[in-house]
């Protein structure tokens, strides 16, 4: 589950995309966790009065690519060459594997989907945090759910 | 190419891909993650509504390894706009085994078809229908998800339904 903890300060000021990329195309969990520490300092960086899209883009891109990798890999609609991707799949996990006593051990397709998409959303969501934050709050009807949806 | 306000280009091939994953995964996480995230996209859609027209994919031939989308259980995908490919996916996954996709969904249809301009969109999808079949599984599952589901996810879903319940009336004072 993604907290903010320790994410803004700890996040390096001189990342690059660069780096950024390189976590994402590590293809651990991990490193996904890195990414998504990073989203807050992305935020940061537009308090700040720098522009971040270039950024965001570069991580939706990335996030999207590694989806679309995984599913060519452990695909739910697998492929006419499914044996020569599940042998590709075993290459690049011995590729990727941590040392035992420090990595997360191998890595798993459907947690790696589920961290990636969750990874997006959460992209998703700030983005859209900072599209809403200055609209005019919406009040809810008196006696109405607070979720429930609003005409207009 | 979509261009919302926030600068992210999201590129018909990516649109393609989260509408396979919402549909198609095996990973419960994943197609809620996707649904989730293809109704962000469609909110920004709306918020920008020159940069709508987007197309889930380009009149090509599947590529080698890639099934044709017609194969996409329940819509055929291709080709579509942005707002008919977020339909088709929303209105699909009503019909999810997992009740927090569905939920997830449900959601994601409030807020695209929450104002009054989206109605004739919604009837062209049928969407009404689906959502009162949708409401009539749920609520007498309700019980059983309960036990099944975390504490904070029943919550979500028994919120949905009761929005869901709320969505149709709604819906049906403003076709009268």
């Amino acid at each position: 589950m993604y907290t903010d903890e320790g994410a803004a300060p700890g996040a390096p000021r001189s990342a690059s995309l660069t780096t950024l990329l390189r976590l994402v195309e590590g293809v651990q969990t991990r490193a996904l966790g890195c990414v998504r520490n990073l989203l807050p300092w992305l935020e940061g960086a537009a308090d700040l009065g720098l522009e971040p899209a270039a950024q965001w883009q570069t991580v939706w891109r990335g996030l999207c690519d590694l989806v679309g990798r995984v599913r060519r890999w452990r695909g739910w609609a697998p492929p006419p060459r499914a044996l020569a991707d599940r042998a590709g799949l075993a290459r690049l996990t011995s590729r990727t594997v941590a040392p035992q006593s420090t990595g997360p051990a191998v890595v798993d397709g459907p947690t790696l989907l589920a961290e990636a998409t969750e990874t997006l959303w959460v992209l998703g969501r700030r983005i859209d945090e900072r599209l809403t934050a200055g609209a005019p709050e919406r009040m809810p009807e008196v006696g109405v759910h607070p979720t429930r949806p609003r005409a207009g | 190419m979509l261009a919302p306000p926030c600068g992210i280009q999201a590129a018909p091939a990516e649109l393609e891909l989260l509408a396979q994953t919402a549909l198609q995964s095996p990973v419960v996480e994943a197609r809620r993650n996707a649904v989730a995230t293809l109704g962000l996209v469609e909110k920004w859609n709306k918020a920008q509504p020159e940069a709508t027209h987007v197309r889930a994919r380009a009149r090509r031939p599947p590529q080698r390894g890639e099934r044709p989308l017609t194969a996409c259980r329940g819509a055929s995908l291709g080709g579509l706009p942005l707002a008919q490919l977020c339909t088709r996916v929303f209105l699909a996954a009503l019909s999810d085994a997992d009740a927090t996709v569905v939920a997830t969904a449900l959601n994601a249809v409030f807020d695209v078809f929450a104002d009054t301009d989206k109605n004739a969109a919604l009837a062209a999808a049928d969407g009404l229908t689906l959502l009162k079949q949708a409401h009539a599984a749920l609520k007498p599952a309700l019980p059983q998800w309960r036990a099944k589901l975390a504490r904070d996810e029943y919550g979500h879903l028994s919120d949905a339904v009761l929005n869901l319940k709320r969505f149709l009336v709604y819906k049906a004072k403003e076709k009268n």
